[in-house]
């Protein structure tokens, strides 16, 4: 039997905003259906609907044409219906086949002891079925993004779920592990699973689902086969009109040295990288996961445990294990890859994740001056247009874009003359990430040298003034723009001719 | 609205809904303790409760009315129920002071509010009374009681003292030591404070059988050690000579035919029963010593007290005998109810 | 997002942010308990019993203060009410010794941040659970104060040292506006100083505070040392109250100091709340126990009210803010 799900004219609103309106949304099993819009047109309450965390206020769910009532996220998986989020819920001390028989444990008969042989040949058996390569014996902790999420979804197979519902599942995937992720769901259709695929990136919708369906605040606004459609279709549905290009200006590189770093090593990280940032420069380090870019320029900022070399900022050597302190008095700002780790300060006010790195800067006769706080704020806020409803707004109650601006934000005080980026469009929409490139654009324009770290090859060559590919801790080219080589610079990052 | 009309109701029921007698003598007594929970502040306590209605309904000429109050041990929660109570104008107040220096300026100040201030156990010369219990004396007399016991043997004794500082404590164990200096045989070989606390008693007492395989006997300042330490040795095995301190009425149970020798018939309930009598006294215009030692025998058994008095035990020391003392510890009005006063 | 505009008016409760919630939910809590308690006892709205009052809770106002910054970092300091105790016996050591009030003022509050200086280095420096290491200085500190005093109090009479926490002016105990001037400096220092940021940042998220360059293992260290030096103000007014020096003063005071920091709104996680839902914490508190002694409520009960008061509290604050987000 081909099992579907139907979801009629659903309606929810929070207060007096109007969340969802009218929608109808369906899938069938076999199929991947690509549900795509912009941070807050949706998505996330409509599944949420779906998965039983919120209650719909109009509308029906029909299971193969059956009503039927989920009421909380235990009734969802009773119904088949299992959400793969994106932070993991799995526990690193156990075995991938701990983690998938948590709770429902197999015994030896009749005694409290588990089969570990019997659960670890179980979960073989389905990881077989789909062509992965995974040890049921390994502790979770041991795995990469992409294994966890497959592990999550084997999980929720082998509690015969039909319908697997993946939110954005390759932002913190590296290009192998996506293949394997992509894989994974073409064998799943084969097998009759239904999938609901929540995305921005038009290549992987295109690549593997047969429907597309476009939301914008709250409504529907495309709902079509695939092969119906086009990628410039689907995205201006999505903004609701012409996507502003971000162009990258001309410019001359032609200030001093900010940043100079030579032979900078750290064993198992990075090894004897030398490079130099210019005022008003943009250099951009990229390279695979785990290619040690990312620590390299964490310690350049300060937070290491300790290097060999010479980092030297505006002609000032930094000691390692300072701490970022230091840095930040010099007028160095950092936006980290992790905003909920360590990027936002989740019960504060958008206020006071704004200004904490300038306070200093905004004292009169000891004390904060309230007023002088405001304004660098509102600056800050509009130089960025982050959407807020007021600076008083909790930070967490913000759609990722505007976090990530935020994080930004914090640093365009004017005595700031370099910015290191890591991955700084990580998980968001089109519409805020080129707000973000217009930002480092102007940022550079004025005199701040900029060193970003990316893995989005388009994103490198957009960008940089200058790119350098890593690969194993070790720099191995320097392109110079215009003379960009993207068939190069990817061979570079996979180590092609590299001996080691 | 509902719940404050509810709230009205409930206090205007406490208010009012006590039995109005025609009296228009009143007593009012508040019994300030430090705590409320051992074993022996729960009988004095209760034995205060049964006193105060037993003397309002025996007397018809006085409205008896008491309360206590507990300070859990902290001595600024003491000094503000303190206050509070002299705000409200009692006539006889029961202060078992933590500490008696702090309490100075707050009998000034109930004395000037006419209030009668008894300091319970530890004296104070500024208080109208002192109700005290002749710890040194009584603790002496355990010791005696021992040193006549031991049979002249080598006899290895270990003491439970109580909270480090604590006045009576000191005093109960410094009679105690004084009691056994009487004798050349008794040998303390262990001393440690338990805090009045059962359960360190019992890890006390356990480290003590394992260390001093001879020991012949544990001695306590308060009965409450006696529990945890009679049960480990029984189910050890072994068989030790207890000497108690507060006459809990189950450890005077086991005084026939059972290990504990020796207690203190101090008795909370009696203890609780001889306030109210005393405020009685007080207030019909009598005037008791100004230091007022409770009355707290020695308990023994008949054949007992026999060796000890034939071992050279001083026959001047009160002693009553088990049955006795079961009896009054049971029923304090005995000897503190209406009846003696009558 | 769109929003209706043409139906709905705004609800005013989304306008309400959950602490002002709390704070109006306590000032009621507040009313009704001074009501209830008023009509059962003619006396409790009389001058002296509101006297009484405030000054028995003056110390806990100060020592709730300063857990209020510590649990703002997401941390607790269970070491506090040991440190009264001790602080308070280095000041009467210090005073008898030296016969200087000054030297034994300077002596209590110092030996008050050496305590906290403790907390703070091993929590703050040393990334320990500020639990395990408050714990281990809660031990430590009563030891300490027990061999100072040899386990006995000592007698204080010097005026000026009693000053503080002795003396009235009619009903009205110096300490009370001592206390409100503590009050308007640590507000101060907690909104208008970039300690104060410092101290929400950390309890925020320690990462970021770190990342951002704001030093947060040194804030932690301060954050405690201040905890500590109120412990030593609070020694000092404990000893004014009770003309003494006394080891085994406030117990369980840390115990009284985290409930009236909960009742006002402080999250157990750091970030959020302020010193004013401490204030009324501790005076729905202070009320209470006050309220209970004069209508001569079963001691066996008092213990069981506050639990409830407690867990009501918090329990209807979970329920406001879960359908908040709802």
């Amino acid at each position: 039997m081909t099992e579907r799900l139907d979801m009629l004219g659903i309606g929810k609103s929070f207060f007096a905003t109007r969340a969802l309106d009218d929608v109808n949304f369906s899938c069938t099993a076999g199929e991947v259906h690509a549900l795509v819009g912009l941070n807050g047109a949706g998505k996330s309450t409509l599944m949420k609907i779906l998965g039983g965390v919120y209650q719909r206020d109009e509308g029906e769910i029909r299971i193969n044409n059956t009503p039927v009532e989920i009421a909380a996220p235990a009734d969802a998986g009773r119904h088949g219906i299992a959400m793969i989020h994106q932070e993991l819920s799995l526990i690193g001390e156990l075995t991938v086949a701990g983690n998938i028989f948590l709770g429902k444990e197999i015994r030896h008969k009749g005694t409290p002891f588990m089969n570990k042989a019997e659960m670890a040949r179980q979960v073989r058996a389905q990881l077989d079925r789909f062509g992965l390569a995974l040890d049921p014996h390994r502790p979770v902790r041991e795995l990469n993004s992409g294994e966890k999420q497959i592990v999550e979804i084997i999980r929720a197979l082998m509690s015969d779920a039909w319908l697997i519902v993946m939110d954005e599942p390759t932002s913190a995937l590296s290009e192998e592990d996506k293949e394997m992720l992509f894989d994974f769901i073409r064998r799943m259709k084969a097998e009759g699973i239904a999938i609901i695929y929540i995305s921005h990136h038009m290549p992987e919708i295109f690549g593997i689902a047969e429907d597309v369906t476009v939301m914008r605040d709250g409504v529907i606004v495309l709902s079509e086969r695939i092969a119906e459609t086009s990628e410039d279709h689907v995205i201006k549905s999505m903004t609701g009109a012409e996507l502003d290009q971000f162009v990258k200006p001309h410019k001359q590189i032609t200030g001093k040295v900010v940043l100079s770093v030579d032979g900078l090593s750290s064993p198992g990280n990075y090894d004897g990288v030398t490079l130099g940032v210019h005022e008003g420069e943009i250099v951009v380090l990229t390279g695979l996961r785990g290619c040690g870019a990312p620590e390299l320029a964490k310690a350049i900022f300060g937070l290491d445990a300790g290097y060999g070399g010479e980092v030297r900022y505006l002609d000032k050597t930094l000691k390692p294990g300072r701490g970022p302190a230091v840095a930040v008095r010099e007028g160095m700002g950092l936006v980290t890859e992790n905003r909920d780790k360590n990027g936002i300060l989740p019960p504060l006010s958008v206020r006071d994740n704004i200004a904490l790195p300038f306070l200093e800067k905004t004292l009169k006769g000891g004390l904060i001056d309230g007023a002088r706080v405001d304004s660098i704020v509102a600056k800050a806020i509009r130089d960025t247009s982050t959407k807020t409803s007021s600076p008083d707004q909790e930070i967490r109650f913000l759609s990722g874009g505007n976090k990530q601006k935020i994080c930004f934000s914090r640093w365009l005080d004017e005595d700031l003359k370099l910015l290191i980026l890591l991955e700084p469009t990580r998980g968001i929409d089109v519409h805020a990430k080129a707000d973000i490139y217009r930002i480092i654009e102007d940022l550079a324009g004025r005199g701040v040298g900029i060193l970003i770290l990316s893995y989005e090859i388009d994103e490198v060559l957009m960008l940089g003034d200058r790119v350098l590919t890593m690969y194993q801790g070790a720099t191995i080219h320097e392109y110079a723009y215009p003379h960009f080589d993207k068939d190069r610079m990817l061979a570079d990052m996979a180590g092609a001719g590299h001996t080691t | 609205m509902k719940l404050k009309t509810g709230l009205m109701a409930a206090t205007a029921l406490a208010m009012f809904g006590a039995p109005v007698l025609a009296a228009d003598d009143t007593l009012d007594i508040v019994f300030i303790n430090d705590g409320h929970v051992a074993p022996y502040h729960v009988a004095w306590l209760s034995g205060f409760e049964d006193a105060i209605k037993a003397y309002d309904e025996a007397f018809d000429d006085v409205k008896v009315t008491g309360r206590w109050l507990s300070a859990e041990g902290s001595l600024e929660k003491m000094i503000q129920q303190t206050e509070v109570t002299i705000n409200e104008g009692p006539d006889v107040m029961f202060v078992n002071a933590i500490n008696v220096d702090a309490f100075e300026p707050l009998v000034a100040k109930a004395q000037e509010a006419g209030i009668t201030w008894i300091a319970v156990h530890s004296p104070m010369d500024s208080a109208d009374y002192s109700f005290t219990l002749g710890d040194v004396v009584n603790g002496t007399n355990q010791g005696l009681a021992m040193c006549a016991l031991s049979g002249g043997e080598p006899y290895k004794v270990a003491i439970m003292l109580g909270q480090a500082g604590n006045p009576s404590g000191e005093a109960r164990h410094e009679g105690i030591l004084k009691g056994i200096a009487a004798c050349d045989n008794v040998e303390v070989v262990a001393e440690q404070p338990a805090d009045w606390d059962t359960v360190k008693a019992q890890s006390i007492a356990e480290n003590w059988l394992t260390q001093y395989p001879d020991l012949n006997a544990i001695s306590g300042v308060t009965d409450g050690y006696m529990y945890p330490s009679i049960a480990i040795a029984m189910n050890g095995g072994r068989e030790l000579d207890f000497y108690g301190y507060d006459g809990d009425i189950p450890i005077l149970q086991q005084m026939t035919d059972g290990s504990v020798k020796a207690d203190i018939l101090l008795s909370g309930t009696r203890e609780g029963w001889n306030f109210v009598q005393m405020a009685y006294r007080i207030h019909k215009g009598e005037t008791p010593d100004k230091v007022y030692d409770f009355f707290t025998p020695l308990v023994l058994t008949e054949e007992n007290h026999k060796v000890a008095l034939a071992n050279g035990f001083p026959e001047d020391v009160q002693v009553y005998y088990v049955d006795q003392a079961l009896d009054v510890a049971a029923k304090g009005y005995l000897e503190f109810g209406p009846d003696s006063v009558k | 997002m769109t929003t209706t505009t043409a139906a709905a008016p705004p609800r005013p409760r989304k306008a309400m942010d959950s602490l002002t919630q709390r704070y109006l939910v306590l000032i009621g809590l507040i009313v009704i308990a001074s009501v209830g308690f008023s009509i059962a006892n003619d006396n409790f709205y009389s001058l002296a019993n509101l006297g009484i009052l405030l000054r028995s809770i003056a110390v806990l106002f100060l020592v709730s203060m300063g857990m209020t910054f510590i649990m703002l970092t997401g941390g607790i300091d269970l070491s506090v009410g040991s440190n009264v105790a001790f602080s308070g016996g280095v000041g009467v050591i210090t005073l008898t010794t030296t016969g200087s009030a000054p030297l034994g003022f300077a002596a209590a509050i110092l030996a008050g941040m050496a305590i906290g200086a403790v907390n703070g280095v091993f929590i703050g420096r040393l990334r320990l659970s500020a639990f395990m290491v408050s714990l281990a200085t809660f031990a430590l500190a009563r030891g300490l104060a027990l061999v100072i005093y040899d386990a006995n109090s000592i007698n204080v009479s010097n005026t000026t040292f009693l000053w503080l926490g002795g003396q009235s002016w009619g009903s009205i105990p110096v300490v009370i506006p001592f206390v409100a001037l503590v009050f308007v400096a640590l507000s101060l220092v907690l909104y208008r100083s970039t300690f104060g940021r410092d101290v929400y940042a950390a309890g925020s998220n320690i990462n970021t505070a770190f990342v951002l360059g704001r030093r947060p293992e040194r804030t932690l260290v301060w954050v405690y040392v201040l905890s500590g030096a109120l412990a030593g103000l609070s020694a000092i007014i404990t000893v004014g109250r009770v003309s003494s020096g006394q080891p085994w003063t406030g117990l369980y005071l840390e115990f009284d100091a985290i409930t009236a920091v909960i009742l006002g709104g402080t999250s157990l996680f750091g970030g959020r709340g302020r010193l004013l839902g401490t204030i009324l914490g501790v005076l729905l508190y202070g009320i209470i126990i006050n309220g209970l002694v004069l209508t001569g409520t079963n001691p066996y009960l008092q213990s069981l009210i506050k639990g409830l008061i407690l867990l009501g509290v918090v329990l209807l604050d979970t329920l406001v803010q879960r359908r908040q987000a709802q």
